[in-house]
């Protein structure tokens, strides 16, 4: 609707900000990276709490860890978590920049990286 | 107004396919000299349902206001849903033209199936809406719909907006934007009371088109994510973006001088539905009957007193994070100020935001606010600074940084980290309007297909938006409804066939589009001749020249872009 879906992808550009880290070697890592995790709405709702500090090197080993931590976030976050298929509507931003005009759920993170982990919502 | 007369009118062949916006801009265009002063003698106020207001379509109860702005100095179309609209639809009203004005007091307008009225409004003349809405139903029956103008627009104030009840009869859903309550002030009309006993409802041309469209909507509204039943508009309504636009670094913090501030989740939409789950209030609520999205609600004070009807995002950002305040008490004493005195929140966000940045009061500081709010009920000199909105009030104390465009304060999502939503500000006839074209949904939100939102080529999207947008400000839906059909085609297929069903029409969704494309050239025409050029397309000079943090950008998309929206 409002054939705005082909004028979009068509004026995509690569991503400006690349999180990864300087020293590439790093995020291979001996050295696992603390990322401060927010969730908003249902997933804020069903964890019970706001945020959590989490060691992880790319975005979907975040989502792995708050399932692992978090059980009933399984299901909201994933179609289908052993082939790792996220859905659809779950939104993920790093530093404040979303994921799709990143790497993705491969987007490195580095220590101190803001990961904001939300379902499609809206306003206005 | 000036010979205190109403008559009815035919609907003119013309005009006869057209509600909502597209015919309050037609009547305005056609009937109101461009360069006429807001507030004198030849503008007029226009009132208009949509399409498919007051039929069972769902999310349908939405009113068009149209007018010369004398904000903007253009063409002026605010909307609000309430049940007001589909009252004045069920009588058969397709538009209400107040002209003229009163030489001496204020009048209040009642209609019924049987008859137009006007009374003394002199008892209710500057009072609060709060206190006056139900002396009102008291008066004329606890039934009836009231459209208002508040002591803000007694003052002639630019930042007045038409307040319209919500289904508990709080004067808490407006049509903010542009200044129009001063409009109807003086036209000499305070008040219009609608009460439809006894109403012939709306005609419906074709009853199984009608049906089978709204059938569409209505599946594509349920299963949309962010419309359906236990849907994030429907848990949190639509302060939940407090969160994820802080996030983005764009939402506004003391006065635009930066996009993200840890306190915000204080404010935010997550943090409004635990206080009312505790304290009493009311979520989710409906605006209108009918609605299935059900994103309002009704917030109250510890103790469940002074109940203020919804905060939106916009009203509690303008009045929160955009002051430096992050409680969501004093952002909602603010809003129930804004509610009682007839005032556009988020122009007085904006105002109150350049107040601070003038050093009127601090930021951060609720109880100061309010007491620059409660100014404008005073009528003093300072109250009527604050009524006529930021940009007047950013003039007043010698404030550069003063967020708006064509003198209409700027929304809740700055634009340098979001170029989209810039383009929109900039060349919509309205003046700085996030609703004109929410580019916010496919840049931010992921709806609608998804758009880098640091890309400068937005000026078709843009487009793209703000002409489908013209075409949904007719129909009668709720804009909120495009967040399913932008997602769901069947959807907007059957908001298409509802409006032929109405009509008798056979409209394509590409004609839908079309007449969204005619109603924007109807508006920039006017605007063009009020004397509104391509100079005024443009956001203001700071955002260019002062980098946004945390991302420490600049707004850079090019003139050039900016006048590919409309290259006429």
């Amino acid at each position: 609707m409002f054939q705005t879906q082909n004028l979009i992808e068509s004026t995509l550009t690569e991503s400006i900000v690349n999180p990864k880290p300087f020293f590439p070697f790093l995020s291979l890592s001996l050295f696992e990276m603390t990322v401060r995790v927010k969730l908003f709405a249902t997933l804020q709702e069903l964890a019970g709490i706001s945020e959590i500090y989490i060691e992880a090197d790319d975005v979907m080993s975040v989502l792995e860890q708050l399932v692992l931590k978090f059980g009933n976030l399984k299901n909201e976050i994933f179609e289908d978590y052993d082939r790792r298929k996220v859905r659809p509507r779950v939104k993920v931003m790093v530093n404040g920049y979303n994921i799709d005009h990143l790497q993705g759920f491969e987007t490195r993170l580095i220590d101190g990286d803001r990961v904001a982990v939300f379902p499609v919502l809206a306003g206005g | 107004m000036t010979e205190l007369k109403a008559r009815y009118e035919e609907v003119p062949e013309k005009w006869k396919n057209l509600g909502g916006r597209g015919l309050t801009s037609t009547i305005v265009a056609e009937e109101v000299p461009p360069t006429c002063h807001p507030l004198g003698p030849n503008n007029k106020v226009v009132l208009a349902p949509g399409i498919v207001t007051g039929t069972s379509a769902p999310t349908s109860g939405r009113i068009s206001v149209g007018g010369k702005s004398p904000l903007t100095g253009g063409i002026k179309e605010a909307n609000a849903g309430t049940n007001f609209a589909q009252k004045l639809a069920k009588l058969g009203i397709k538009a209400l033209i107040v002209q003229g004005q009163s030489k001496d007091k204020y009048y209040l307008l009642k209609i019924t199936k049987d008859k137009v009225e006007f009374f003394d409004a002199k008892p209710w003349v500057g009072k609060g809406l709060y206190e006056v809405y139900p002396q009102l139903r008291e008066n004329f029956g606890k039934d009836v719909a009231i459209c208002a103008t508040g002591i803000a627009g007694e003052l002639g104030g630019a930042g007045a907006g038409v307040a319209f009840n919500d289904i508990d009869g709080l004067p808490s859903r407006y049509a903010g934007r542009g200044g129009l309550g001063a409009v109807m002030a003086t036209r000499g009309l305070k008040f219009i009371v609608v009460d439809d006993e006894g109403a012939p409802g709306v005609e419906i041309k074709n009853r199984d088109l009608f049906k089978e469209g709204t059938k569409k909507l209505t599946a594509a509204l349920q299963k949309h994510d962010i419309t359906k039943p236990g849907g994030t508009l429907n848990s949190y309504g639509t302060d939940a973006l407090i969160n994820v636009i802080n996030e983005a670094g764009a939402l506004p913090h003391r006065n635009f001088s930066a996009g993200y501030d840890e306190l915000a989740p204080l404010v935010s939409g997550e943090k409004k539905a635990e206080i009312i789950k505790k304290r009493g209030g009311e979520r989710p609520h409906v605006c209108s009957p009918g609605c299935i999205i059900q994103c309002s609600e009704v917030w109250v004070k510890e103790g469940g007193k002074d109940p203020v009807g919804v905060l939106e995002y916009e009203s509690v950002w303008a009045l929160g994070p955009n002051c430096g305040i992050y409680n969501l008490d004093d952002v909602g004493e603010l809003n129930r100020a804004c509610n009682d005195l007839g005032l556009d929140t988020i122009e007085m966000g904006g105002t109150i935001g350049v107040a601070m940045e003038g050093g009127i009061v601090k930021f951060g500081d609720g109880k100061g606010a309010l007491c620059l709010l409660e100014e404008v009920r005073k009528k003093s000199p300072l109250g009527r600074i604050i009524a006529n909105g930021t940009e007047f009030t950013g003039k007043a104390f010698g404030v550069t940084r003063i967020p708006t465009v064509k003198g209409q304060s700027i929304p809740a999502y700055d634009p340098r980290p979001i170029k989209g939503i810039g383009v929109t500000y900039a060349t919509t006839p309205m003046g700085a309007d996030h609703t004109a074209g929410y580019a916010i949904a496919p840049e931010i939100l992921g709806v609608g297909g998804k758009a880098d939102p640091m890309d400068t080529k937005k000026a078709d999207l843009s487009r793209a938006l703000q002409q489908s947008t013209a075409f949904i400000d007719t129909s009668g839906y709720c804009l909120f409804t495009a967040f399913a059909i932008m997602d769901i085609p069947e959807g907007f297929e059957g908001m298409v066939e509802s409006c032929n069903g109405v009509l008798g029409t056979t409209w394509t969704v590409d004609d839908a589009v079309k007449l969204g494309a005619k109603i924007l050239e109807t508006e920039r025409k006017f605007n063009k001749a009020a004397g509104l050029t391509r100079a005024h397309d443009r956001l203001p000079e700071f955002m260019r020249l002062e980098p946004l943090p945390p991302k420490n950008v600049v707004y850079d998309v090019p003139d050039a872009e900016l006048d590919r929206v409309y290259p006429d």
